[in-house]
């Protein structure tokens, strides 16, 4: 009965260190360059956070304060 | 019964009416937060200031042409309250001259922006309202299409038009300085007016591209820091403005009252004036004649 109970969980550990080395093994080349694409796309982010920063704080002539219509 | 349904379509109505004016309202302040970002500086409130100004001045100009059709028209219809609307809006450009010759704080004078611009827009409404009623749809439409300036209007936005150029380099300038990069060329352009807004903002960016990792990052907790001051201005003005409805029926007594004085005495004026050239004929012109003097009397106190 223990021997059954030991070749049991033997099998499943091996199962499951195989499952984690496929796993590992179908990760795509794109998902491991990730670090150097999120940084390209945080940098992308920042720029445009901050383009939106400086829209906010500068004034366009084409602007007006709006009060409505007399007729 | 007939008269409990009235009654009951009469309440609902008011009720309907009450809403739709308290939501106006509230879409007037609610607009008139947003254009207070840039107000936290003395030149982007003056900006400001001189647009809420420019607005009314030329709604009074409108106004003025639209009892002059009416009157001229030979209709013998009451004018008196436009009249009085419309000297209520030249008291409120008159705060505003006031609050620009003065030195006060660039929080006050937002508040007071927010509350001139409810108030002006109110009273903007109010005359409509009126002259709708007065002046067919056709005519409506010919007034609402005719192009309205003058002198003093084209100096008030060639003044906006430079005050704006200051202010854009000045923030240039401030932007260059978080970045710790100096370009005299570009805040040169934007404050001379070579460089539009489009342009200066796709230079402030490209700049920031060019740095190093460790100056991004440094410049970039500068401009968020920039724009977290910005949302807690905007946030203080909102919450000292809101919910403010006896501060702004006490403001609109006052305005009132200042009107109907001033109101008194430029009719007096045109009486006495009207006078040397004959009773008859001043009687026959009065309305008319108050209402040309009350656009010349605001634009002559708008000069600056």
């Amino acid at each position: 009965m223990r021997l059954a109970m030991l070749a049991g969980l033997l099998i499943v550990t091996i199962i499951a260190g195989c499952t984690d080395k496929i796993a590992q093994d179908d990760v795509p080349e794109t998902e491991i360059e990730q670090p150097e694409d999120r940084s390209a796309e945080t940098s992308q982010t920042d720029t445009s956070e901050i383009e939106n920063i400086i829209n906010k704080q500068m004034l366009s002539e084409e602007e007006y304060v709006e009060i409505g219509e007399m007729i | 019964m007939k008269k409990c349904m009235k009654k009951g379509i009469f309440l609902i109505v008011l009720l309907l009416l009450a809403i739709n004016i308290a939501i106006a309202q509230e879409d007037a302040q609610e607009d008139a937060i947003e254009q207070v970002s840039v107000m936290g500086t003395v030149e982007g409130a003056t900006v400001r200031l001189l647009q809420l100004q420019s607005s009314i001045d030329r709604n009074i100009l409108k106004g003025t042409t639209v009892i002059a059709e009416i009157t001229n028209s030979n209709r013998d219809l009451n004018i008196s309250g436009m009249e009085e609307l419309l000297a209520e809006l030249t008291v409120l450009s008159n705060q505003i001259s006031e609050m620009l010759n003065s030195d006060i704080a660039v929080t006050k004078a937002t508040e007071e922006f927010v509350m001139i611009k409810q108030e002006a827009t109110g009273l903007s409404q109010e005359f409509k309202k009126l002259a709708r009623s007065m002046v067919s749809g056709e005519e409506q439409e010919r007034l609402r299409n005719r192009n309205e300036t003058s002198q003093e209007l084209d100096t008030l936005k060639e003044e906006i038009r430079q005050r704006i150029m200051a202010h854009n380099a000045l923030q240039v300038q401030n932007f260059l300085d978080k970045m710790d990069l100096e370009n005299e060329s570009l805040v040169g352009l934007v404050g001379s007016g070579q460089m539009n807004l489009g342009q200066a903002v796709s230079s402030i960016a490209n700049a920031y591209k060019g740095l190093g990792q460790s100056k991004k990052t440094e410049a970039l907790v500068k401009m968020k820091e920039n724009k977290a001051k910005a949302q807690v201005f905007k946030e203080t003005i909102r919450q000292n403005t809101e919910n403010n409805a006896d501060e702004m029926s006490i403001r609109a007594q006052e305005r009132k009252e200042t009107a109907k004085d001033w109101l008194e005495e430029v009719k007096q004026k045109v009486m006495t004036k009207a006078g040397t050239q004959g009773r008859l004929n001043a009687q026959g012109n009065q309305n008319s004649n108050v209402s040309n003097a009350l656009d010349n009397s605001k634009m002559q106190r708008g000069q600056k």
